[in-house]
Parts: C-alpha cells; structure tokens; sequence
C-alpha cells in the first residue's frame, strides 16, 4: 500500500533528499548540455537550464511531498524543535509544566471522583436492565410480597431480594471480629451475572428451607486478609454471631454488591435470616419490610409496562392479604396503593445524593484554578514570544507560511499541555485515593476510559486556550516595527493586562470561597453543642444480639453499668439509645393534659442514670434520674428546652404529668441529630421503664478522668467477664464520634483552601512574571529618569502604580462576580451568610497582601538599578 | 502546456508518461525531451510538473523506478511501467479516443 511506502519515506527522510538531489540533477545537466550544443556559453547554458526549473525549493518539496506522509513530518519536526527550546529553558518550563499539572491533576481528581459517584453503573451485567420495585414511601418490600413477585410475575427474567448491609460478629480461626455482611436471595448473584473469583457462589437451591443452608460467600478482601488467598479456604467454617457456616465460595476483587460505596464482606442466604436476626422469622407475616427487590427487565419489555403488570400482581396480593371480609372504605384505601419502579443501574445510590452537590462545587472550582493557570501560561508564553520576535519576523520574512508558524507554536503550547498532564494524571490518582479514604468511602476508582478521556481532552483544549493568542499575536504580519528592537508602554500590553485582572478576579473568588467554609467549619466545631465532648468513651453495645430480652437485658445493663464504676478512672457511666451527634432513633407520641390537643409524636432517648452528668447536658431545673426510677416506680420523663418552650411557654413544666410519666427535669437543649441541625423537641426516660426488645442496642456512655480511649481494653474485658458472646459494636470517644460527624465539612474547607492557596499562589507568580518582564524590557528609560534625578523611591512607584493598577481592576470585577456567585454555596455553610463583610473583607485583606509583595519585587530591582549600567544596556 | 483545468491536465500528463515508458524504461529527462520531440514542440512538460507527477504515480503503483546508468555514464533513475500501468495505460487511451471523439462531435455541430 502506498501509505506504507509513504510512511517508510517520513522515517528514511535523508535517503530520500539525496536521492531526489541527485535525479534532478542529472536532468539539469542533460538540459545545460543541450544549451551547450546549441551554441551558448556553459554559464548561460547552465543559467537557462536552472530557470526552467523554476523555484527549486518549490519543486523540490511538491515531490517530496508524494513520497511522504506530509503532516507527520511536520509534526515532528516542530515537537522536535519545541522539546529543543524548552530543555534550552528550564526554568520557564519547569514552572510552566508544574502549574499546568496541577490544575489538570486536581481537575482529573475530581473528575474522576465525579464518574464514579455519579456515572458509574455497578459493575454487574447490563445494569441498564436491572430496575427497584419498591412502595411508597420506601423501598423495603416483605418476603412473601418477594416470592408473589418473583414467582408470578411476567415483565422479569429474574428477581432478586436483599437486605441492607449490616455490622455481624464474624469468627475467622478463633479470632472474631466486625464484618459487613448481607442477606440475599439464592438467584442473587445469578441474576445479576456475577462470577467467583474461587469455589461458587450462591444459588436458587440454597434458598428453599429456613435455616437449612449455612453457607456463605466471602469477598476477595476477606479472603486476602484472614486466608491468604489460600483456595483451602474453601469448605473451612466461620461462625456468625456463634452460629457455624461453611465457605463456598469467594467474589471476584471488583465486585461491590448493589450499595456502591460499601462492600459486604460476607454474603449468606436470606434462608438464614435467623442466625444474624434473632428477632423470630422475617420470612413469613407481611408485617418486616426488610428486603430491597430488583428485577431484571425482560429484553424489550417497557418499564410503563412492566409497572402495569406488577401493580395488577401487587393488588391482588394486597387483598388476598386483606381476606374476604374487609370494609369497603378498606377496600379503597387498600386499592390506592401501588408500587413503583426505580432505575438499578447504580444499585443503592445514596453516595450520589450526598456528593452531587458538593462535588459539582469542587468541579468549578478546580476548573477556575485550570483557568488561572492557563491565564499565566498564556502570558508566560506572550512575553516568550515577544522575545522571538525577530526570528519569527525574518521567518514570514522569507516566506514561512503564518499558518504553518501559529501551527509550530501550538505544538509548543500543546506539548507543555499535554507533558503537565501527564504529570498531573499520575498525581491526581494518588491525590483521589487519599481523598477516597479519608471520606471512608469505597468505590472503585481505577483508571478509566473516560477519565483519560477527559484528562486528554482538557489538556488539549488548555494547550490550544493558552496558545492560541500568543501564537497569534506573535505571528502578527507587522514586521517593520518587530525587527527592529521595539519597546511598547510601560508595563504589559492590553491582552496581559485582561488576563491577569481575570486572573485576580478568579482568584478572589476562590478566596472568598474559602474563607467562607473554614468560617463555618470553625463554627459548627465551636458550637456551643449542648453537651460536654472531652472525655467521654462511647461503647456500642447489644445483649439482644445473644438473645438477652426484657428482665434479663435489664439486669446485664445493671451488672455493667456497676462493674464500669468501678474502675479507678471512670467518673460516672451510663447508657443511652441515642448519642449526640449520631441521629435519633426513638419515636414516640406523647400526650400533655392541658397543652396539646392530640398526641403528638416526639423523639425519646432512653437514658441510664447520671445521663445528664455523664454528658454534662445541664439541668435547669428539677433532677437527675437515679435510681429510684426503675421498672416498678412511677413513669417519669425529662424533657429539653425546646419542648418546654413549645408546650409549656414561660410555666415551670417539673412536676406537670404527661402521657409518658411525670417530668422531673428541664434540661438543655442539645445536638442530637447532627451539629447542623436544628434541635427537635425531646424527651428522656430511664432506659429500665421500657422493656428492652430485640435491636434495642444502647451506647455505653463513660466519663473518664483521663484519655478516653486508654480504659477501651479494660472496657472490653469487664465485658467478656459478664458475657463473652455479647457483640462490642465499636469504642470510640465522643470526641472522635463529633470530629467524625464533620468529617465533610473539614474535608472541603481544606481543598478549597487548598485551591484558594493555589490560585492565589498563581497569581502572583503571573504577577511578578509579568511586571518582572516589562521592567527588564524598560531599564534604558529607567536609567534615564534616574540619570535625569528621579530618586528610588519614585521608580519603585512608578512600577508598584502599575502592579496595583491591575489588582485594583480585578477586584472592581472579582468583588461583585463574587458576592453574586457566593449564593451557590450557601447550603453548605453554617453561621454566616455567603455576603459575610468579614470574610470578604478577610479575602480581599490577602489578595492584596500577596499581590503587593509580588509586584514589589520587580519594583525593587527596578529602583535599584544603576543609571549608568542601565544606560548602556541595549 | 497551456494552463487549464489542473486535473484535466494531470490526467493528461500521466497518460503521456505511461505511453512514453511503453518503449521501455526512461529517465525523466528523456521522457521530457520524447514527449517534445514526438510533439513537435508542441508540448513541452515543465520540470516542476514532470517530477511530482513521476513521483505520484509511481506511489499508485503503475509505474516503477530503480537507478541505473545513462548513455553518458551518468547515474539516472529510470521508471518504466509494471504490468498494472499497462491495463491503466490501454484504459486511459480508451477514454481519451472517447473524449476526443466527443469533442470533435460537439465542435462540427454547427
């Protein structure tokens, strides 16, 4: 094939030339021959020959041109000569490359975070298929509604059930140990077309008996981890919660089950719902919804329709519940219900809810930070150009094509995009991976098409960005005033001058930004929270788990709460359901004589005694509940300031008898749900008035007189010496527990401060490039001013006036693109309003802080110059 | 040659290449000077045209090249025509008769 020929002529180049040389040169000597013989002298013969030739060079190249393939040549000859000047220009390209690396590495983080939150399909077959049956108002479905769909449906090829990730006690060789682990149904991992990475993995006939199946599928980290990827593994037992189950077989490493973000470790059949749910059979009544259904569409089958089919199939399974005898308004009611079908595509998505928001947030910022990079890169290459001037002027000079000079100049630009990127891309994977831990988050973040795609594209469209202008201007066809050595105003030209007032613009938007989250992150970990965090050690803790209920569960939390305050450095213990900052659990509805008309529903916590002391929640008034205040004694409740404010207004609420029992106690408000939110009106009971029931876990609460953390092993042991099969869920400090709660936040405030820095460490650099720059191309005129008696101090004016000129002009832009843009980010601060004057003022305060030490600079060396050695500088 | 439609004239150009080698292998000057000398000076082929062309279609494959020695025991390169250029040369002369029979037609017609 010719373009095989073609391309052996691109690489042979040389051979060719000669070669070409020579052909034409015998035709040239034939043709001077020829003049010869017919009578001219050999210097015309040879002068007329040349001209029929015409324009050798022309000629030379239309040939060459047919034996090569033309625009690779080319292209290499300019990344040749690029490499060349930019090795010539270490510094200039080391700077260059590293901005560009990092504002492309930090976009390709977070664009890389962005496809796998949300992009990425969980990693099954064809999860456009796969859809969530659910019911109003949530997903959950009970078993025999499960069965009823799966086997009598008509829009599935398969239908599988699974319950939510839980926390299991899972015993591995003797060593126990807290696992994720979930139920599902047999076809699960059929359905879904999963593989085993080793033995097998589950299947429909592993889901027939209650009870009968104790096997079990591990991960691929949990065979790593406690087997060495040893394929013995297979066949040997661990036990759940103290019950046995035999290994079958392990998930390959990228698999994540349907939650993306989390990965279950250990996977059992819904058969053996009794072993991890001691709380009787989910398998039987419809009252448990506790199974998550997905069903893979049949080809071509619509999800209209195969909503339509499901809801006649749920209908009639709804009344045959019902039974023959219900009242028509029953009827009705029972006829509104209905099921809906949601995309499975992303499995249980709750990541993309949670990070949506926030990480479009970070997307536009690090694209301004990409943006003020570019905007240095840009004119970095202006003022290089200007310095080439000649060369690029005696080039048109001579007949070099302007289209084929800007060419050569992208190539440049596109060779720092792309080599910056590189460097970028390797730092953004790494940078990504730290991010991902920190957030606790797992997900697959593996390079990906899409992400190289982007980084690619970006690159590119940097290079061209920054390049084009430059390679523009530079290439401008007015020649006279280039070759000679030309000196323009004082100070950059316009298109310098725009870029760096954008650039200031840009990053005093980022500043702002910036200040506004680390203010709220300093308030929401200021807060007055309601509750004392130091020194406090959380235990999570359920007896349920191991079948203790009512008196017996009862009588184990006496036993513990005794042996805790026996330890020397323990202050006071207690137990609550509910812990600040951790969210409410506990609902119930109370009725006031005399306040509320209907009972209303409250959120209860259900305290040990020294509660409020533990925690150093303060009290009002009234008292603690001690331990006068036990199953036999008459109910009392405390209640917080905010259900006294609600129903009681100015009354003294103690002593006043509510629905619940009598309150003793006003205590105030405290944080419970999250340091974000508004308190909701609450009340506390002694745990001992209600009877404990299965999933009743509590939070073992201790104040300790020094670290938290350092009583965790006695902790532990006192609770072995009680019971050893009672599953520790997890210890940590309150401390620990609040820090964690803003986990998010931190994690902002410090990259948008890191963008912030970055920006603003951009713009100054540009800064002092820039104003660095136009002193040097102007020392003659200052050493005539000084010679003519201009003192330092006016030089370092004159500069610094031009500096200040720009910084002030990009704030005239920047100040009210910011107040209008700030609004954006209002959902996540705490404390202040995105107009704060403080932080603005603050943003403002370092911008010109920082810009003024980088346009002092140049100002400097410029009032220091020395008249005489300026004078003759040309 | 006249400057008219470049294609035509490609087109034109190469057919007279491809007959010239008929007779056998040539080296560009003496297809150059055959193609003056048959035409009566007529035709005469610009070397800025002559080369590129040869080089064109030796890419396509209807002609060969290989170096050798001239009369004058100078090095040449010598092209001649591959069995390929053949079928494309009876072709071309084909289309050419048509043409200019075609011509002829439209330019009696009165």
């Amino acid at each position: 094939m010719s373009w095989i020929t073609r391309l052996m002529g691109s690489i042979r180049k040389n051979k060719l030339e000669d070669q070409l040389d020579n052909e034409l040169q015998f035709h040239l000597d034939m043709r001077t021959r020829e003049f010869i013989a017919a009578g001219m002298t050999p210097d015309e013969a040879r002068r007329h020959a040349s001209r029929l030739f015409g324009n050798q060079m022309l000629l030379k190249e239309n040939t060459r041109e047919m034996d090569t393939i033309g625009w690779i040549e080319t292209l290499w000859q300019d990344l040749r000569y690029a490499t060349r000047t930019f090795l010539r220009a270490p510094v200039f390209s080391t700077v260059a490359i590293v901005s560009l690396a990092l504002g492309i590495g930090a976009n390709t983080a977070i664009f890389s975070l962005i496809d796998a939150v949300l992009f990425e399909s969980l990693p099954v077959r064809d999860p456009r298929h796969l859809v969530l049956v659910w019911e109003k108002p949530s997903a959950p479905l009970s078993y025999p509604l499960y069965k009823q769909i799966r086997d009598r449906n008509r829009v599935f090829s398969g239908v599988i059930a699974f319950h939510a990730f839980s926390d299991w006690n899972v015993g591995t060789n003797g060593e126990t140990e807290l696992m994720t682990g979930q139920l599902v149904s047999g076809n699960y991992f059929s359905v879904l077309g999963i593989n085993p990475a080793a033995g097998r993995l589950l299947s429909s006939e592993d889901d027939r008996v209650p009870g009968g199946h104790p096997v079990a599928v591990i991960s691929y980290g949990f065979w790593k981890r406690k087997f060495a990827l040893d394929p013995s593994a297979i066949g040997k037992g661990i036990d759940i919660f103290g019950h046995p189950f035999t290994i079958v077989g392990v998930t390959r490493p990228e698999f994540f089950g349907t939650q993306s973000g989390k990965l279950p470790e250990v996977i059992i059949p819904l058969m053996m719902q009794g072993s991890v749910i001691p709380r009787g059979s989910f398998l039987e009544g419809t009252e448990v919804k506790w199974l998550y259904v997905m069903g893979r569409l049949t080809p071509g089958m619509s999800e209209e329709q195969a909503l339509a089919s499901l809801n006649v199939l749920f209908h009639q399974f709804v009344m045959a519940e019902a039974g023959p005898r219900i009242a028509a308004e029953q009827q009705r009611e029972l006829s509104r219900k209905s099921l809906e079908l949601a995309s499975g595509s992303q499995g249980l998505n709750d990541l993309r809810k949670q990070f949506s928001f926030p990480l479009r947030i970070l997307m536009v910022v690090v694209g301004m930070v990409l943006l003020i990079a570019c905007a240095n890169l840009a004119n970095l290459l202006l003022a290089r150009a200007s310095t080439r001037q000649k060369e690029i002027a005696v080039r048109l000079a001579i007949g070099a094509g302007r289209w084929r000079l800007v060419r050569q100049l992208l190539t440049e630009s596109l060779l720092l995009a792309f080599a910056g990127g590189a460097l970028g891309v390797s730092f953004a994977y790494w940078a990504g991976a730290l991010l991902l831990r920190f957030l606790a988050v797992e997900l697959n973040v593996t390079p990906n098409l899409q992400v190289l795609g982007f980084s690619a594209a970006v690159c590119f469209i940097s290079g061209i960005v920054f390049g084009l202008a430059p390679a523009l201007r530079a290439t401008r066809a007015d020649l006279t005033s280039a070759l000679k050595q030309g000196s323009g105003s004082f100070g950059p030209k316009r298109l310098d001058r725009l870029l760096v007032t954008t650039q200031v613009a840009l990053s005093l938007l980022l500043l702002l930004g910036a200040t506004l989250l680390v203010r709220s992150l300093q308030n929401l970990k200021h807060l007055d929270a309601g509750f004392n965090r130091d020194n406090v050690l959380l235990v999570s803790i359920d007896p349920t788990f191991t079948g203790y209920e009512g008196q017996r569960a009862a009588e184990f939390y006496k036993e513990l709460l005794n042996k805790m305050e026996a330890i020397p450095s323990v202050r006071s213990a207690t137990v609550a359901s509910d812990v600040p900052p951790g969210g409410l659990s506990w609902f119930q509805d109370i009725t006031i004589p005399g306040a509320t008309a209907k009972p209303e529903r409250v959120s209860v916590n259900h305290v040990g005694t020294r509660f409020f002391e533990t925690f150093g929640i303060s009290i009002l008034s009234g008292r603690d509940f001690d331990l006068r205040d036990n199953e036999t004694a008459p109910k009392v409740i405390a209640i917080n300031e905010t259900l006294a404010r609600h129903y009681f207004r100015r009354d003294n609420p103690v002593g006043r008898p509510t629905g619940l029992g009598t309150i003793v106690a006003v205590v105030k408000d405290s944080k419970f749900e999250s340091l974000r939110a508004k308190v909701r009106p609450m009340v506390y009971r002694p745990f001992l008035q209600e009877p404990i029931s299965w999933g009743d876990g509590k939070m073992l609460a201790i104040r300790t007189t020094g670290a938290p953390l350092q009583i965790a092993p006695v902790v532990r042991r006192a609770i072995r010496e009680i019971d050893s099969k009672v599953p520790v869920f997890g210890i940590t400090s309150m401390a620990e527990q609040v820090n964690d709660s803003l986990r998010q936040e931190r994690l902002f405030a410090a990259l948008t401060s890191l963008f912030g820095v970055l920006g603003l460490l951009l713009v100054c650099i540009g800064l002092y490039g820039i104003v660095g720059y136009a002193v040097a191309r102007r020392v003659n005129e200052i050493g005539l001013r000084m010679a003519l008696g201009a003192k330092p101090a006016n030089v370092l004016w004159l500069v610094m006036r031009e500096s200040l000129w720009l910084v002030g002009a990009g704030l005239l832009i920047g100040i009210p693109a910011a107040l209008a843009s700030a609004r954006w980010i209002s959902a996540l601060l705490f404390g202040l309003t995105p107009l704060d004057p403080l932080s603005l003022a603050l943003s403002i305060l370092i911008l010109l802080l920082f810009s003024a030490i980088a346009g002092y600079l140049p100002a400097r060396r410029a009032s220091r110059v020395d008249p005489m050695v300026a004078l003759r500088y040309e | 040659m006249p400057k008219t439609n470049p294609d035509v004239l490609q087109g034109t150009l190469d057919l007279l290449v491809l007959k010239t080698l008929v007779r056998g292998p040539m080296h560009g000057y003496g297809i150059a000077v055959h193609i003056q000398q048959v035409s009566d000076e007529v035709l005469r082929v610009e070397e800025g045209s002559l080369y590129p062309a040869l080089h064109r279609i030796e890419q396509t494959g209807l002609i060969s090249s290989e170096w050798g020695t001239s009369d004058n025991n100078r090095r040449a390169k010598y092209y001649r025509l591959t069995a390929a250029g053949r079928k494309q040369l009876a072709k071309e002369e084909e289309n050419w008769d048509r043409l200019t029979r075609a011509v002829a037609k439209v330019l009696r017609f009165a």
